[in-house]
């Protein structure tokens, strides 16, 4: 699971969570990839993308302040923040772990990249 | 340059037509169920990036099959088109090899493939097909073999009620066949033909809320270069899958799985800008309530998920039969929603969101429309086929009317012409049959030779069993004899081994001999160079010997003149004396008798007188004495130089005056041989008259 994925995983489908986002995540296995770099796409993904949400994430696996904490201005030609947020979003792969809902704790296990969202019939 | 087609799947020959709208230098032709006909100019290599057909074919015949057409009639009307285009056919093998990058002078290895449908559809036919068509291009295949398992080449022909085409398959496999996928769920080209309906771009990002194998997610990611995309499914065994594809097709790092529910929302609002998904129908939810209630929440989740101004491809089941839901309960299920979500302010709508839905939803009905129009042109082809084929049944009706009557006629000729043979005929039983009593008689004649010839046989098969049983005793003696031999043999071997192993033996001897052989090589070797040496040190002694022998020579020589000179004037002067004293005593003599008396003298004158003459002779006989000997001494001398010389100029080794008796020292010289002994070299020399011999040789 990429981060630009989990950038868009809620937990929302759990019965009285409203929100459900952003998703914490206990990671036991980390994987970095190599993809091909697209500063175009990464522009458009910043755009998209919870920047916060992001940085928590990346905290979680302990790359703190690595990314900065806001979105820089002009950043569509700063190839270095759109490299850090590439790597970010598309390179860096939870294997192994559990992602977890901010309001219920309720763990999603993540096996071999493939987070489980599956909820109980009694959850929904 | 030849004409193209390519085979398309059910239903997407509209995507077909529009991927080659595009191609530049290219011109449509015809479209008909299945195929698609075009011409192309220019560079070949664009056709092989096709992504929605199934097969290209260089095109080499395709025309309408005549209506009236017979089954009898049907080989001649193919040898006559087939023949009629085949001269363009070579043209084709060329168009193929240049796209199939063949090298042109090669061997090419083809098969036949034929497809017979509609009313030519029977096995006869297709044998007549076959074999028509092989023959036809066989003229034109110089450099072709048969091959019916591995061809390079693949002559495909289709004959249906409409038309007959034959093509040159370009590729051995098909062009939907894609490498980089293991599992296929839903087609390539379906999955292409989903990415074209949404108009979908690289930019996209991408959901398939049930994509099982994620075939279409790596289509979208291979083909339209898409950078992000997110599949969901339920089925861990489907994800396996998935992964599988992903990995294969390197696609992972574009794509996301996650296991899940497709009816729950469990990502962000508004988020894709695309959502593909093949509706599972008819497999696992067969149940028309199950559909509609699975579709009901797929359409209401996507909705959720997709982004203002997005595009939903959904594939569905081509006919709304069997309680599946068509395409319209689809599109009026998203307007349901859109009617019920626009009053709803929780989903922060504003205009523009609802004008960007209502665009996304009039995207939808073009969409569908534009299926719909593809259909509605399938349906008149269709159509078109059917029309052509009832015009044919009927001109086939009038047709054999006329055929009827003309027949009706040409019957009634023939049953006249029928009874006149029939009587000749019955002439011609009467014979016959007398023929047959003959002819039994004959068989009977020859049962009786069966019989004898039975019986001859049955005695010669007594006959070989004897034989037989003859051969098999001499079999089983020749047997023994064998068993004996082998016997023989082994203690033949045995022996061999025992000879080997003497010969082993032996061999080793000769070898150690050969050893012993070359050390005394050596040996002499070592003594004959020894040998050597003596005899230089020998002729070194020898030397040095002569060199002695001849300085012990030269002294004796010389010492002997010494003394042979100083005896002589010893001599002389004894002489000298002796007559000088003989000459004063006479003279003293004479005084005195001169003094005594001069008479005396007188009378003694005389006396005296002849007293002096005596003694005057005496001197001379002195002196003649004298003479002698110092002629003979001269003599002397001169023999013995004589001598000297004679042994000098004959070389040898001593030599002696014939006075001196000399004893040359002895000459010792250092000898040794092999056992370091030492011989002693000695010689005497006596006398003048042997001086060639060597005196003697002992050991010291």
């Amino acid at each position: 699971m990429k981060l630009l994925t989990h950038n868009i995983l809620t937990s929302k489908c759990l019965k009285g969570v409203t929100v459900g986002y952003p998703l914490g995540i206990v990671a036991k296995e980390v994987k970095v990839n190599e993809v091909d770099f697209n500063p175009e796409f990464i522009s458009r993904m910043i755009q998209k993308v919870d920047w916060p949400a992001l940085c928590k994430a990346a905290e979680n696996l302990g790359h703190t302040d690595e990314l900065p904490q806001t979105v820089v201005d002009d950043y569509e030609n700063n190839e270095e923040f759109l490299k850090k947020a590439h790597h970010f979003l598309m390179e860096i792969e939870v294997m192994n772990g559990d992602l977890i809902c901010p309001e219920t704790g309720r763990k999603f296990p993540v096996t071999d990249g493939i987070p489980n969202m599956l909820a109980n019939e009694d959850e929904v | 340059m030849p004409d193209f087609f390519c085979t398309v799947g059910f239903g997407l020959d509209y995507f077909a037509v529009k991927e080659l709208q595009v191609l530049p230098l290219t011109t449509l032709q015809q479209t008909l169920v299945g195929k698609v006909f075009f011409h192309k100019e220019g560079s070949l290599d664009s056709l092989l990036v096709l992504k929605t057909v199934e097969r290209l074919f260089v095109k080499v015949v395709h025309v309408e099959v005549e209506p009236n057409i017979q089954d009898s009639l049907l080989e001649d009307w193919l040898t006559c088109k087939l023949s009629h285009t085949s001269k363009f056919f070579s043209d084709c093998l060329l168009t193929w090899k240049e796209i199939a990058n063949i090298n042109s002078d090669c061997a090419v290895k083809f098969r036949i493939n034929s497809r017979l449908s509609g009313g030519f559809r029977k096995a006869s036919n297709f044998q007549c097909v076959s074999s028509l068509v092989g023959s036809v291009f066989m003229q034109h295949l110089d450099s072709c073999v048969i091959d019916v398992r591995d061809p390079d080449l693949e002559i495909f022909l289709h004959l249906n009620d409409s038309f007959l085409t034959v093509g040159l398959q370009v590729t051995k496999k098909p062009l939907s066949h894609r490498s980089y996928l293991n599992h296929i769920l839903v087609r390539s080209t379906v999955c292409v033909a989903m990415c074209m309906a949404v108009d979908l771009s690289s930019k996209d990002v991408i959901l398939d809320p049930m994509c099982g194998a994620a075939t279409i997610l790596v289509e979208a990611i291979k083909q339209f270069n898409c950078k992000a995309a997110v599949g969901v499914d339920c089925d861990p065994l489907q994800l396996k899958l998935a992964q599988d594809n992903l990995s294969t097709s390197l696609a992972f790092r574009h794509v996301d799985l996650i296991c899940g529910d497709s009816s729950s929302i469990i990502f962000k609002d508004q988020w894709f800008d695309v959502v593909l998904c093949d509706v599972p129908f008819g497999r696992k939810f067969g149940e028309f309530k199950e559909i509609q209630r699975l579709l009901t929440s797929i359409v209401k989740s996507v909705d959720i998920v997709l982004k203002p101004g997005g595009r939903v491809g959904i594939l569905i089941s081509e006919n709304g039969n069997q309680g599946e839901l068509s395409l319209i309960e689809i599109v009026e299920s998203f307007n349901k929603l859109d009617g019920r979500r626009t009053p709803e302010p929780s989903s922060s709508a504003s205009v523009a969101i609802a004008l960007d839905e209502e665009k996304n939803r009039r995207q939808e009905c073009e969409k569908v429309i534009q299926q719909l129009y593809a259909e509605i042109s399938e349906l008149k082809q269709e159509n078109a086929v059917a029309k052509a084929g009832i015009q044919r049944k009927d001109s086939l009706l009038m047709q054999a009317q006329q055929q009827w009557k003309t027949l009706k006629i040409d019957w009634e000729q023939r049953l006249e012409l029928v009874k006149d043979e029939k009587d000749r005929l019955s002439t011609t039983v009467t014979r016959l049959e007398g023929q047959l009593q003959i002819s039994i008689a004959e068989a009977r004649k020859s049962c009786a030779e069966l019989q004898t010839v039975t019986r001859q046989k049955d005695e010669m098969l007594h006959n070989l069993q004897e034989e037989n049983s003859r051969l098999k005793e001499k079999y089983e003696q020749s047997q023994s004899q064998l068993r004996q031999i082998m016997v023989e043999f082994d203690d033949n071997k045995k022996e061999l081994k025992r000879n080997e192993m003497k010969m082993d033996e032996l061999k080793r001897d000769n070898h150690k001999l050969k050893g012993q052989i070359e050390d005394l090589k050596r040996e002499k070797n070592k003594l004959m160079a020894e040998l050597e040496l003596l005899q230089q040190q020998f002729e070194s002694s020898q030397e040095q010997n002569e060199a002695y022998c001849r300085a012990r020579i030269q002294e004796a020589t010389q010492s002997a003149e010494e003394e042979a000179n100083r005896r002589l004037q010893i001599w002389q002067h004894e002489v000298d004396s002796k007559m000088s004293h003989l000459i004063t005593t006479l003279e003293q003599q004479l005084g005195i008798l001169k003094a005594k008396s001069l008479a005396e003298a007188e009378a003694k004158e005389a006396r005296h007188q002849e007293e002096v003459q005596k003694l005057k002779q005496e001197i001379k006989h002195h002196k003649k004495e004298h003479q002698d000997l110092t002629r003979k001494m001269r003599e002397l001398a001169e023999a013995q130089w004589n001598t000297i010389n004679r042994i000098t100029s004959s070389g040898t080794r001593q030599a002696a005056s014939s006075f001196v008796s000399s004893e040359i020292s002895d000459a010792t010289l250092p000898v040794s041989n092999g056992q370091d002994e030492f011989l002693h070299f000695h010689s005497k020399r006596h006398g003048p008259k042997d001086p060639n011999e060597p005196s003697s040789r002992r050991k010291k």
